[in-house]
């Protein structure tokens, strides 16, 4: 087995939804007090907490250690599916396709088995109790920080392909259960409930941003004086993150405000880059996971180790989780760099998915007024054409052809 | 042409939405002639002009992945052309509409297929 799975994304009122995800929380994933869930994995012992990565051997090794292996547990109320596999065996319609087939929910859901009890330890193995309060120990442990010039800073340089254990889907659901908040379980039951039922909720089907769950961490580094320009050129839209760190700061609380990735600023200690990051807007990834909050703070820990690139990462949200959470994003060299190349990638030109009045993913096809022809090479001529039809039909006033006749019709 | 029959077959990719709207249990055999390709992210698209009812003409838009599982596929931007006859699989919507996500290419211009599952390659 990989020693990760690569996985590659209304308004409603509070009372309204609330009330329909604690009803959903105890009819259909079964209660609390009717089967504890099991204890979460703890973390391995014997990490420094001031200097982790000290020592150790490769991006590989540090995200092994927060591996767990184990039996499949038959109490399992999530039937031992990892985040990735609650996405990825329902995300063609099955439970659609087993009721037409006459099968009753239990019956599809018993059907829906998890291949081991192998997870990921979710729980920070540190600690610290607050973003800040990490990022003061370990400024201070690194003596205020290292002042690098140009020619000291690591090289990140090349093309990467990053991979993650909590956020890729390599974790227990049950697992991610017990980090979620209990003000944050019922919308969490929900979502899995929602996504057993070929109902996925994910933010790209409607070309909206993926969020830090899912593009946090990749997949371009430009090294500079001030800063890095990290560069997320994944499909289905191109993301980047901006981390300082020449000391500047954050920007004053007045003008902060919470946005897809946040703000970050770091510092390093010695070749190891400590970042902190906060005003992240709150968000849903879907695929198994989760939503966080608008007090979602991050500390992430940088650290080139041999030919991959490896990000220890702790996040604090004590609104939406139940206990600091800890993952590990491993960088590696892109094979080929050409296959697919470099490429700005947006999703509204081509899109025709959209969730349809039963919540429901659908798209718009060959006939439906909302069709986005993707086929039309020059979409703005469409658009000019309609001004020309609304003016024959004496909907907009009629203008003097000022080029007597050359523009197109 | 569109065949309809009932199949296990499964396209894993990575998408950016759900494949929840299409039929997995159904795989339909379209042929026509291409209308038009977009090769682009996040999924390339075919347009496809079948002979419908009563040999009407009908166009279909046919959902495949991302360039780079395309280009991992075999199928780059001029595997198919405007005007190229193709016959291919797909999982129709569910909704009856005039679309589906395609599962296999089975010929281009009467050249056939050799490749295991969703991958593109002709005989040497």
């Amino acid at each position: 087995m990989n020693m990760f799975e690569k996985l590659t994304r209304r308004r409603t009122t509070v009372a309204t939804s609330c009330l329909l995800a604690l009803a959903l929380a105890a009819a259909s994933v079964s209660t609390e007090a009717a089967q504890p869930a099991p204890a979460a994995p703890t973390a391995p012992a014997a990490i420094d907490p001031l200097h982790p990565l000290a020592g150790v051997a490769s991006a590989q090794a540090w995200a092994q250690r927060f591996r767990t292996e184990a039996k499949p547990d038959s109490n399992d109320r999530f039937n031992n599916l990892t985040a990735g596999e609650w996405w990825n065996r329902t995300w063609n319609g099955q439970w659609t396709s087993a009721a037409t087939e006459g099968k009753s929910f239990a019956e599809f859901y018993k059907g829906l088995q998890g291949r081991s009890g192998n997870s990921v330890v979710l729980k920070s193995p540190y600690p610290y109790a607050s973003a800040e309060a990490q990022w003061n120990a370990w400024k201070q442990a690194a003596g205020g920080g290292t002042k690098h010039t140009r020619a000291t800073l690591p090289d990140w340089s090349g093309d990467w392909d990053s991979r993650t254990l909590v956020t890729g889907g390599a974790i227990q659901v049950r697992d991610v259960w017990a980090g979620v908040s209990n003000e944050y379980k019922p919308r969490f039951a929900q979502a899995l409930q929602s996504e057993l039922e070929g109902s996925h909720w994910w933010p790209a089907d409607e070309c909206l941003p993926n969020g830090y769950f899912r593009d946090g961490w990749a997949m371009r580094y430009a090294m500079l004086d001030e800063h890095v320009m990290i560069s997320a050129e994944d499909q289905p839209v191109n993301e980047y993150r901006v981390i300082y760190h020449d000391g500047r700061g954050f920007v004053p609380a007045e003008l902060a405000f919470p946005s897809w990735f946040g703000q970050s600023q770091g510092f390093w200690d010695r070749d190891e880059l400590v970042v902190w990051v906060k005003d992240i807007k709150g968000w849903f990834s879907g695929h198994g996971l989760p939503e966080y909050s608008d007090d979602l703070q991050i500390i992430e820990r940088w650290k080139r180790l041999g030919n991959e690139i490896v990000v220890d990462v702790t996040m604090y949200d004590p609104k939406a989780f139940a206990f600091p959470w800890h993952e590990v994003v491993v960088h590696s060299p892109r094979k080929d760099w050409k296959s697919p190349p470099p490429v700005h990638n947006e999703c509204v030109s081509t899109n025709n998915a959209y969730h349809n009045t039963d919540g429901r993913i659908a798209e718009f096809a060959v006939g439906d007024p909302q069709y986005n022809n993707m086929f039309e090479p020059r979409p703005w001529a469409e658009v000019f054409n309609r001004t020309e039809e609304a003016k024959r039909a004496g909907r907009l006033p009629k203008a003097t052809d000022f080029m007597g006749g050359t523009a197109a019709k | 042409m569109l065949a309809l029959a009932t199949a296990s077959f499964g396209l894993v990719a990575q998408a950016h939405h759900s494949h929840a709207m299409f039929d997995e249990g159904k795989e339909a055999t379209l042929t026509g002639k291409v209308a038009a390709v977009s090769y682009m992210n996040p999924h390339v698209y075919l347009s496809i002009e079948i002979k419908g009812a009563n040999n009407a003409p009908e166009k279909w838009s046919i959902e495949m992945s991302h360039i780079g599982n395309m280009m991992g596929r075999g199928v780059l931007r001029d595997t198919m052309k405007v005007g190229d006859e193709v016959v291919l699989t797909m999982n129709p919507l569910r909704d009856g509409k005039n679309g589906g996500s395609y599962t296999r290419i089975i010929s281009i211009n009467g050249v056939k297929n050799t490749a295991e599952g969703s991958n593109w390659a002709t005989a040497k």
